[in-house]
């Protein structure tokens, strides 16, 4: 997993078994990036408060998160990962 | 309204190597599994000594024993699995927070986002919900804190409010938090629910059965075992500075048996814990030997934290009194 940062945007990027996703990088519970965070199978865990997300679909799984997390079409090419933001 | 002050490792001047604390991240089932066994088989050991001192002067120290490690191991245990980080598996996890919370008696939903709360604001007056209510502590206020029967009554009027569907958050002044989405108050309703008809359900049993087991065994120990839980939990932030971002400031770490950190999960490195909440309960003492030349030397025991704290309100207590003569 790594931050990507572009302008204002902040995205978090996961290499996961089944395939490359990517998402925005903040929590959607507090400030917190998830690149800081810990990556269990398709799952990511914010490092302030432990919420959970799914990182295919972006579905909130665990409290204190509770809305769903923006995720981006992904594509590989040339071993280059593209991201439609 | 006072701007939100956020606690967090950078807030406290410690900024540790990426790699080194995603290894210290890293989550197994098999250390959460050995302490919680290692916790239950010793309940049951206590527990069988317990019964055989029945109708003996020994069943004193024996309940005592018993309620210490039930009362605070389930706090230890259910605020580990809060977090999420004692057990790789998120089903196991959920599964040792409910039973834990239940003898805890906090309902599980409400004590993660509070607790969430806590770890956001650590020890910052009208922004931490778990802050302690009696602050600036009296040495009643102390007793009182330690014999733990306000945190008892405390989560009795959560799991009450929780199970009319209005767990609605205020910090310990009485002022409203939004710190609960209205999305998860049904669950938390029913868990309240089950949390209560439970407790019922071991008086009726001791009642309609006639029976004292629910009585030795569940609610006696757990009562008497408030003041020990308590001893291990006062410290974490008692008569430490309040309202700064800092938290070396507001959190202690202390020195404690082997065996206390073996029932405590390793609550004692509190300090280490509020820097990198997602760093699991075994790796702690390896955070603590990372940051050891940038955090305060842990206190030399739990009795010596408990002197600091008393010799803290004692001194406050000299210098009001000396103030009211001053202004006389």
């Amino acid at each position: 997993m790594i931050r990507f940062d572009l302008g204002a945007r902040s995205f978090a990027v996961y290499n996961t078994p089944s395939g490359y996703y990517a998402t925005d990088g903040f929590c959607t519970h507090e400030e917190a990036h998830l690149a800081d965070g810990l990556v269990i199978d398709e799952i990511i865990e914010c490092p302030l408060h432990q919420g959970r997300f799914h990182i295919p679909s972006g579905g909130a799984k665990s409290p204190p998160v509770c809305v769903d997390l923006k995720t981006y079409p992904v594509k590989l090419e040339d071993g280059q990962v593209y991201i439609r933001a | 309204m006072q701007e939100p002050m956020i606690t967090n490792a950078k807030s406290s001047g410690i900024d540790l190597d990426r790699r080194e604390l995603k290894r210290l991240m890293r989550r197994t089932d098999a250390h959460g599994l050995a302490y919680f066994f290692g916790w239950l088989a010793t309940l049951l050991a206590l527990g069988y000594d317990l019964h055989l001192s029945l109708g003996t002067w020994w069943v004193v120290p024996a309940m005592i024993v018993y309620g210490t490690v039930l009362g605070a191991g389930a706090y230890s245990i259910s605020h580990e699995c809060a977090h999420g980080t004692p057990f790789r598996s998120r089903w196991l996890n959920e599964a040792v927070n409910w039973f834990t919370a239940l003898i805890y008696t906090e309902e599980p939903i409400y004590r993660r986002y509070t607790h969430a709360d806590h770890h956001t604001h650590t020890w910052i007056t009208g922004q931490d919900t778990q802050m302690n209510p009696y602050l600036p502590m009296t040495l009643w206020g102390y007793v009182k804190e330690l014999l733990g029967l306000y945190l008892f009554v405390a989560n009795a009027k959560v799991l009450v409010r929780g199970a009319l569907g209005r767990p609605e958050v205020t910090d310990y002044k009485g002022v409203p938090r939004n710190t609960i989405p209205k999305s998860e108050y049904a669950k938390i309703k029913w868990n309240s629910r089950a949390y209560l008809a439970i407790y019922l359900g071991l008086v009726v049993w001791a009642v309609a059965g006639q029976t004292w087991v629910p009585v030795i065994y569940v609610i006696l120990p757990r009562l008497i075992g408030n003041p020990a839980l308590q001893l291990f939990a006062i410290p974490q932030h008692a008569e430490m500075q309040a309202d700064v971002t800092d938290m070396r400031l507001s959190t202690r770490t202390w020195r404690t048996h082997p065996i206390v950190h073996f029932f405590q999960w390793n609550m004692a490195y509190h300090l280490e814990h509020h820097l990198y909440p997602t760093v699991p309960f075994h790796a702690l003492p390896r955070l603590h030997a990372l940051v050891r030349d940038k955090t305060p030397a842990p206190a030399p025991g739990t009795f010596a934290a408990h002197a600091e704290i008393i010799r803290a309100i004692l001194r406050r207590g000299r210098a009001n009194r000396a103030a009211g003569q001053l202004a006389a």
